[in-house]
């Protein structure tokens, strides 16, 4: 796993420096826009809707459209002027029961490792979490976006889950919610509670599957398997090893074989077969 | 997965610019790909790059390892190559290096196999070998499997200056010099281990320029893959004073403000369209797929099917 973020988590008084890993990855297939005619790759190109040439890196800045067609231009100093806390740690705030945590605000997981000098300090944090069942809420900056995250143990290990900031969370107040409980018979709910009661089981992720996602890699799979795929410039070939050995053994031969005649330029060299051990 | 491995470090050759001819070394090719040890343990194969990062997913065709060896533990040292218009093919096997995907390792394994050049044995059935001299650990290595398929011992040869003309005039990345008696050290505690590396060649096109004032000095080189002009570094060295002069009367004249590359350039690169081509000589290719000390040997003709990798 590569490294996102190197830092350290500040707990009280202490300083527990970590490294952090994202945790989880989307396995969805992911597929290219071939133009049809060449079969290669659509490129995407920054162009200025009015002038219509493309922009450099170094020619765009960033606006904030404040009303339509106007923009607030922001510029790397005026980003500087915010105070922003130490990017480099995950500030614990508060403890709390990952019950009281509705899973909507959870966003994205990520792992910590100890770094070094760490170790006693990380496990001592692990323990003492397992043994109040807390969790923790702390402040947290990746990729300059400051986010609320909780704290969490999974299997001797800290995770972090970036949560949303309340206003994050839309309200669904706006959505209708059925009938009222009035309208409902004794008897539907009772067969719709058995129902649940029979289709329940232990939470076993290992038991679901992304059916889609292995239908489509199966077939892309007969694709190639039926050779129909297209490249805008055709592979080279590979190649033998061996020969390559061969020939490369017979090179040698060939320069040793020149280098012993006396017409040579070249310092004559002793020796001249390969090491016994050669294979 | 890694404890056969354990804290092994891979012992890494010194550079060096020229070779001389000893009794006390041999010389092997130094095969342009990936430094890989595998730690094979009662059927398990681990895979470890040179930095120790594990790399058992991305190499399957490994996983037959244990079933051809005459060993049931052993820690196997040598460089993974794929194979592209008969030689080594660096950034073919870096698109197998940095695969992730299940589904896109087992793909790749069948359009880019892999070739495995082992060239050292470390351990044989828990016996720590590092303390014996090279040329006993080879030789019990020739008895630990034999030469086919995708496996390949790396053959000793007694004399460097002729394997080093012959790798060069294969076009390929150099040869290395070993210590008949050495022992097995970590990274490059040692003077035992040289590196001796052809320059290598490659036609490009130049998509830009930097300036230094009003004078051009560096040229943007790119070449082409999947039909993208990728940027691959710049080059300074090679050109004469009165080329240079030449170059900043008749560039600045070209430059057009789109740049020709996909993907990031230097800050301070002005552009023009890809239609100059150079050849240079290089050291070797980095991670990120760039040019290692290139300098200019010539203005050529060619087109971008000539500038292709």
């Amino acid at each position: 796993m590569k490294t996102l973020w190197k830092g350290a988590v500040s707990f009280g008084l202490v300083n527990i420096p970590v490294s952090m890993y994202v945790a989880t990855e989307n396995k969805d297939l992911k597929f290219h826009y071939l133009h049809q005619a060449c079969m290669a790759p659509i490129n995407y190109k920054k162009i200025c809707s009015k002038c219509e040439q493309e922009a450099k890196p170094e020619e765009i800045v960033r606006g904030y459209e404040f009303q339509k067609g106007s923009y607030i231009i922001m510029q790397e100093e005026d980003f500087a002027r915010i105070p922003q806390e130490n990017t480099k740690t995950i500030d614990i705030l508060d403890f709390v029961r990952l019950e009281q945590v509705d899973p909507i605000y959870f966003d994205k997981s990520y792992y910590l490792e100890p770094s070094a000098g760490g170790d006693k300090a990380y496990t001592l944090i692990v323990e003492a979490m397992k043994k109040t069942g807390k969790i923790a809420i702390a402040k947290i900056m990746i990729r300059s976006k400051q986010s609320l995250a909780a704290l969490r143990v999974k299997s001797e290990h800290l995770v972090v889950e970036t949560i949303f900031y309340p206003d994050e969370i839309r309200s669904p107040a706006s959505l209708s919610t059925g009938v009222g409980t009035d309208k409902l018979h004794e008897k539907e709910l009772k067969m719709a509670v058995d129902l649940i009661e029979n289709l329940s089981v232990d939470f076993d992720p290992a038991r679901y599957e992304d059916e889609y996602r292995q239908a489509l890699w199966e077939l892309i799979e007969a694709k190639i398997a039926g050779q129909e795929y297209v490249s805008p410039t055709p592979e080279p070939s590979g190649g033998n090893v061996v020969d390559l050995m061969e020939a490369l053994k017979a090179s040698v031969q060939m320069t040793e074989s020149q280098k012993t005649k006396p017409v040579t330029k070249k310092k004559a060299a002793a020796g001249g077969k390969r090491a016994k051990t050669g294979a | 997965m890694t404890d056969e491995l354990g804290n092994i470090r891979a012992m890494e050759p010194i550079r060096q610019t020229a070779v001389t001819d000893r009794d006390d070394f041999v010389y092997q090719v130094k095969w342009d790909g990936v430094r890989i040890m595998a730690g094979i343990t009662n059927g398990r194969v681990c895979l470890l790059n040179k930095k120790g990062r594990e790399r058992t997913l991305q190499y399957p065709e490994l996983q037959k390892l244990p079933g051809l060896l005459q060993a049931d533990r052993a820690i196997l040292d040598g460089e993974i190559v794929v194979m592209k218009n008969d030689r080594p093919h660096f950034p073919a096997v870096m698109q197998r290096d940095r695969a992730q995907l299940p589904n896109t390792i087992k793909l790749l394994a069948q359009t880019l196999p892999i070739e495995y050049m082992v060239f050292d044995l470390l351990s044989l059935n828990n016996q720590d070998l590092r303390k014996l001299p090279l040329l006993e650990r080879v030789a019990k290595l020739e008895k630990v499997f034999a030469d086919q398929a995708q496996l390949h011992h790396v053959p000793c040869f007694l004399q460097g200056s002729s394997l080093l003309a012959a790798v060069q005039e294969a076009g390929m990345e150099g040869i290395v010099a070993k210590r008949k008696n050495s022992a097995y050290h970590p990274a490059r505690q040692h003077n035992d281990w040289f590196k001796i590396k052809c320059s290598q060649s490659q036609k490009c096109m130049v998509g830009g320029y930097t300036l230094h004032g009003q004078k051009v000095n560096s040229l943007l080189l790119g070449v082409y893959r999947d039909d993208q002009l990728c940027y691959i570094g710049k080059a300074a060295n090679g050109l004469r004073e009165e080329h240079w002069q030449t170059l900043s009367r008749e560039l600045p004249a070209l430059e057009t403000k789109r740049s020709p590359f996909a993907g990031p350039v230097p800050k301070e690169a002005h552009f023009i369209e890809p239609r100059l081509a150079v050849l240079v000589e290089f050291l070797e290719w980095t991670e990120a797929m760039q040019l290692r000390f290139p300098v200019i040997q010539a203005f050529i003709t060619a087109n971008a099917a000539d500038c292709r990798i």
